[in-house]
C-alpha cells in the first residue's frame, strides 16, 4: 500500500481526547433551546452517574488501610510424590537404596521452603538424648513461581549408621514449613514446629508460619545389604 | 524422542584430572586412587566455549535428559526422556500409562507327541515388586508395586520408565517367588509371561529349629532358603513355630527330581532375641528327613558403653551408634542403634563376640566436625566401658561460588553436596551429604571422605550449578584440624527453555498441568555413572513450562 505524498497528508485535528468535550459544549449552548438540552444532558449525566455505581467521597472517617497479607501455608503437591505408594518395600535387587522426592509450592513467592527430613522420630522424650534427631534438612529458595521443585534424599541400608539398616518397618518423614522449624516438647511429646513469622509484644502470634508433613513406611527385608538382626 | 546419551566427557582430561585433583587436595587415595573421579577441576582445563563439568570439559547443553512426571497419583508415572541437544523450546508427550503387563499361568505340559499346552491362568493373590532404575538417567532409582488378587491371571502394573528385576510372590506358598527382568520403556505397555513351576515338582521339606536340642520356646525365627552363590530365594521364607519350632520349606526339583542344595539363613523375627542371624551353607534338602538347625546356646546380652568426644575435646551429641558382632557360634548380630546424649555418653546392648569379632561403628550428626569411626575389639560376657573414645576431624571443605569475570564471590546461595560414590573401594559410602549458605567467604562443609555431587541453587531466573567433587580421607597423622579443601564453583549465564507437556492420549491429546519437569545432565564417573538435577519445574494450567538451563557465555 502506498502512502499519499506529503502535501495531500491531512492537517493535525484536535481529536476527541484534546478538546472534544469543549467542542459538544460550544454546538450545545449556539442554538436554540440550548439551555433545555443542557439541563436534559445534565439529569442524564447524574442519571448515568448513579447508574454506574460513581460514588462521590464525602470527607468524614479516613478507611482504614489494607490489613497487611497474612503468610500462606505452603504445600505438598501428592499427586507427584515419589515412591508414590505409602508402604515402600525396600528390594535387595537394587541394593535397598530409597530416592525419596517431594513437589513444594508455595503461593507467597518470597518464602524460603525448609523441609526437614526425619527416620523413626522418637516422639517420647529420653533424658539426656537431643531433642532433635532429625536426618537432614533441604531448603527450597524462591523460584518466582509457586512451585519450588522438588525437596529430595536418598537413603540406604549399607551406609554407616543407617537407620534404615535394623530390620522391620521404619517411619521416614518429611516436614515442610515456610520457617525455621524447631523440635519442642509439649506436655511430654516431642513435635516439629515453625517458628512463628511475627509475634506481638505479649508473645501472642500475630503471623504464623505453617508445617505440613508427609509420610513413608519402610519395610527393610532381610536380604538387604548391612542388614542384621538386633539383639 | 527417546535417543542415545551422547557422552562427551573429555578422555584427554582424564590424566590431567588425576593429577590435578591429586595435587589440589592434597591427598593420596587410600588402595590407589579415588574411585570416582571428577575428570577436570576448573574450566582453565577446557576449551573456549566449554566449562568444567562433573565428568569433563563440554558443553552445558550436552548430555541431557529429561525426567518428566505426568500424575503418579492418576497412575502416570516418570517418563524419561535424552536428547543430543536441547534447543529454545522442548516439548514432551507422554504416554497417558507406562505399564508392565502380563498374565501368570501354572506350569504347561507337553503329551507324548511334544504337543505343549498352556497351563490355566493363575487364580489367586500375588504381590508383585518391580525395583530397578531409569534406562535413560544413571543413578535414578525406580520402583513399583501391586498386589492383588488375579481372577484371570493378568495383572497390570504402572510404573515408571526404567531396567527392572521383577519379584512376584504367590500368596500360596508352595511356590517359589518369580524373578525376572524387564525394561519399561517410555510410551510402552511391556508384556511378560510368567509360568508358575510344576505343583508335582515342588517337594515339602520339614525342618525345625532348636536351641541344644530343644525348642526356642516363645520365639520364632524366619527361616529363608536361598541360592548358594547369589543369595536369590528359592523359596518362600516361612516362619518356625514359638513352640516348637518347626518349619516346612516348599523347593521346586528339576526335571530329574533333585532339589538343589540350598543356604540357609535364621533371622529372628522379634527383638530382643537370644539368637544372632545364622546362615547353614550346603544343605542339601531331603523331603523325608526333618532338617535339624540347631543355633546353640542361648547368648547373653552385654552391655557396651562410653563417652564419644571430638577431635578438640568438645563432647559429641547425638552420634549414631551400633555394633556388628560375629558370636562365637558363627552367627552375626547388628546392636540396636543408640544415640549419645547431652554428655556423649552411649550405652547399648550386643551379643558376645569371637576374637575381634566386634566392630564398634560411630557416626557423628551431618553437621559436626568430628567424623564416623569404627572400633574393632573383642566384646566378652561382662559389661565393657570403652571409656573416652575420641573421633578423628572430617575434611572440612569450603565451596564458593565465583563470577569468573570479576571474581567476587556470591552470598546466599544454597549449597548441596549429596554423596553418590565412596572415595575407594575399601571405604564405605558416606551417610550424610551437607546443605549450607554461602556468606562472604563461601560455605564451610564437614564431609566423610566419599565423592559429592554439589548443586549450587541461587534463585529465581538464575539457573542452577553443579559439580561433582572428591573429598579424600583425613590423613590420620595431622594434630589440629585438617587444611580446608577449597573449591569454587564458578557462576554462568543461563538460557530459558520453554515447552509444553502434552498427553499423547486417544483420541485427542491434551496438555498437562501439573506435571513435574527434571532436567538432568548425565555423569560418567571413572566406577559409576549418575546425574545431576539442572532445573527442576512444574507446568501451569495450559500445561507450559519454563526453565533456566546452564550454558557457558559465547
Amino acid at each position: 500500500m502506498s502512502s499519499p505524498p506529503s502535501h495531500q497528508l491531512p492537517g493535525r485535528q484536535p481529536g476527541p481526547s484534546e478538546n472534544g468535550g469543549l467542542r459538544v459544549a460550544r454546538g450545545l449552548l449556539s442554538s436554540p433551546g440550548s439551555l433545555r438540552r443542557l439541563a436534559f444532558v445534565g439529569v442524564l449525566g447524574g442519571a448515568a452517574l448513579l447508574w454506574s455505581g460513581c460514588l462521590i467521597p464525602v470527607p468524614g472517617d479516613p478507611i482504614d488501610p489494607l490489613p497487611d497479607a497474612r503468610n500462606r501455608p505452603p504445600r505438598i503437591e501428592e499427586s507427584n510424590v515419589t515412591p508414590f505408594d505409602r508402604i515402600v518395600q525396600l528390594d535387595p535387587a537394587n541394593g535397598c537404596v530409597l530416592q525419596l522426592g517431594l513437589p513444594v509450592s508455595d503461593p507467597d513467592l518470597d518464602d524460603v521452603i525448609t523441609v526437614r527430613w526425619f527416620v523413626d522420630f522418637n516422639a517420647r522424650p529420653v533424658e539426656g538424648e537431643p531433642q532433635d534427631t532429625s536426618f537432614s534438612e533441604t531448603l527450597l529458595l524462591p523460584t518466582g513461581r509457586e512451585d519450588r521443585g522438588s525437596a529430595s534424599l536418598t537413603l540406604r541400608t549399607n551406609t554407616p549408621g543407617s537407620r534404615l539398616a535394623p530390620l522391620g518397618t521404619h517411619l521416614v518423614e518429611a516436614y515442610v514449613s515456610d520457617g525455621r522449624l524447631q523440635v519442642v516438647n509439649e506436655n511430654g511429646v516431642l513435635v516439629v514446629r515453625p517458628l512463628p513469622r511475627e509475634v506481638d509484644v505479649d508473645g501472642g502470634v500475630i503471623d504464623p508460619n505453617y508445617v505440613v508433613s508427609y509420610a513413608w513406611f519402610v519395610v527393610t527385608p532381610s536380604g538387604c545389604p548391612g542388614v542384621g538382626s538386633n539383639p | 524422542m527417546n535417543s542415545r546419551v551422547r557422552r562427551s566427557a573429555a578422555p584427554t582430561a582424564l590424566a590431567l584430572l588425576v593429577a590435578g585433583l591429586s595435587l589440589s587436595l592434597g591427598c593420596t587415595a587410600p588402595g590407589g586412587g579415588p574411585y570416582g573421579l571428577p575428570a577436570c577441576t576448573s574450566d582453565a582445563q577446557c576449551q573456549p566455549g566449554e566449562q568444567c563439568f562433573s565428568d569433563g570439559c563440554g558443553d552445558l547443553g550436552g548430555d541431557l535428559a529429561a525426567e518428566v512426571s505426568p500424575e503418579a497419583r492418576a497412575g502416570q508415572f516418570a517418563q524419561d526422556f535424552a536428547f543430543e541437544t536441547v534447543g529454545p523450546i522442548q516439548d514432551f508427550r507422554v504416554v497417558p500409562t507406562t505399564a508392565l503387563s502380563g498374565i501368570l499361568r501354572s506350569a504347561s505340559t507337553e503329551d507324548d507327541e511334544g504337543h505343549v499346552t498352556p497351563g490355566q491362568p493363575y487364580v489367586g493373590r500375588v504381590t508383585l515388586q518391580l525395583a530397578g532404575t531409569s534406562s535413560v538417567i544413571p543413578g535414578l532409582h525406580r520402583s513399583a508395586n501391586l498386589s492383588t488378587d488375579l481372577s484371570d491371571g493378568r495383572f497390570t502394573v504402572p510404573a515408571p520408565s526404567g531396567t527392572y528385576v521383577g519379584t512376584l510372590t504367590t500368596a500360596d506358598p508352595r511356590f517359589p517367588p518369580l524373578r525376572f527382568e524387564v525394561e519399561i520403556a517410555p510410551g510402552t505397555q511391556e508384556i511378560i509371561a510368567l509360568q508358575l513351576p510344576d505343583v508335582e515338582a515342588l517337594r515339602e521339606i520339614p525342618g525345625r529349629v532348636a536351641s541344644l536340642g530343644l525348642p526356642l520356646l516363645g520365639q520364632s525365627l524366619w527361616v529363608e532358603p536361598l541360592h548358594p552363590e547369589t543369595m536369590e530365594l528359592l523359596g518362600q521364607p516361612v516362619r518356625s513355630d514359638p513352640l516348637t519350632g518347626a518349619f516346612t520349606l516348599s523347593l521346586a526339583s528339576d526335571a530329574d527330581g533333585a532339589l538343589p542344595a540350598v543356604r540357609l539363613r535364621v533371622t529372628p523375627t522379634a527383638t530382643p532375641a537370644n539368637h544372632p542371624t545364622r546362615v547353614f551353607d550346603e544343605v542339601v534338602p531331603d523331603p523325608a528327613e526333618t532338617l535339624e538347625l540347631e543355633l546353640g546356646a542361648p547368648l547373653p546380652q552385654v552391655r557396651l558403653s562410653g563417652t564419644l568426644r571430638g577431635p578438640a575435646g568438645r563432647v559429641i551429641v547425638g552420634a549414631t551408634v551400633y555394633a556388628e558382632v560375629q558370636t562365637p557360634g558363627g552367627g552375626t548380630s547388628r546392636s540396636q542403634s543408640v544415640q549419645s546424649d547431652a554428655e556423649g555418653r552411649f550405652t547399648l546392648h550386643s551379643f558376645p563376640s569371637s576374637d575381634q569379632g566386634a566392630r564398634l561403628w560411630i557416626v557423628p550428626p551431618a553437621r559436626e566436625a568430628a567424623g564416623q569411626t569404627q572400633l574393632t575389639f573383642t566384646l566378652g560376657a561382662l559389661p565393657h566401658d570403652l571409656g573416652e573414645v575420641v573421633l578423628p576431624y572430617r575434611m572440612p571443605v569450603r565451596i564458593a561460588v565465583l563470577d569468573p569475570e570479576t571474581g567476587a564471590q556470591e552470598e546466599n546461595a544454597v549449597v548441596i553436596a549429596d554423596p553418590v560414590a565412596a572415595y575407594a573401594e575399601d571405604l564405605p559410602l558416606p551417610t550424610y551429604g551437607a546443605e549450607g549458605i554461602t556468606l562472604t567467604d563461601g560455605v564451610l562443609m564437614w564431609l566423610e571422605p566419599g565423592v559429592y555431587r554439589v548443586s549450587v541453587r541461587r534463585g529465581p531466573q538464575r539457573p542452577r550449578l553443579t559439580r561433582v567433587l572428591a573429598v579424600p580421607p583425613v590423613q590420620s597423622s595431622l594434630e589440629g584440624p585438617p587444611p580446608e579443601q577449597f573449591e569454587t564453583v564458578h557462576t554462568t549465564v543461563g538460557r530459558t527453555v520453554t515447552g509444553t507437556v502434552i498427553s499423547k492420549g486417544e483420541p485427542t491429546t491434551r496438555p498437562i498441568a501439573g506435571a513435574v519437569i527434571r532436567y538432568t545432565r548425565v555423569l560418567h564417573l571413572e566406577h559409576t555413572s549418575t546425574h545431576v538435577v539442572l532445573a527442576e519445574t512444574t507446568t501451569s494450567e495450559d500445561g507450559t513450562y519454563s526453565v533456566i538451563l546452564p550454558t557457558v557465555p559465547h
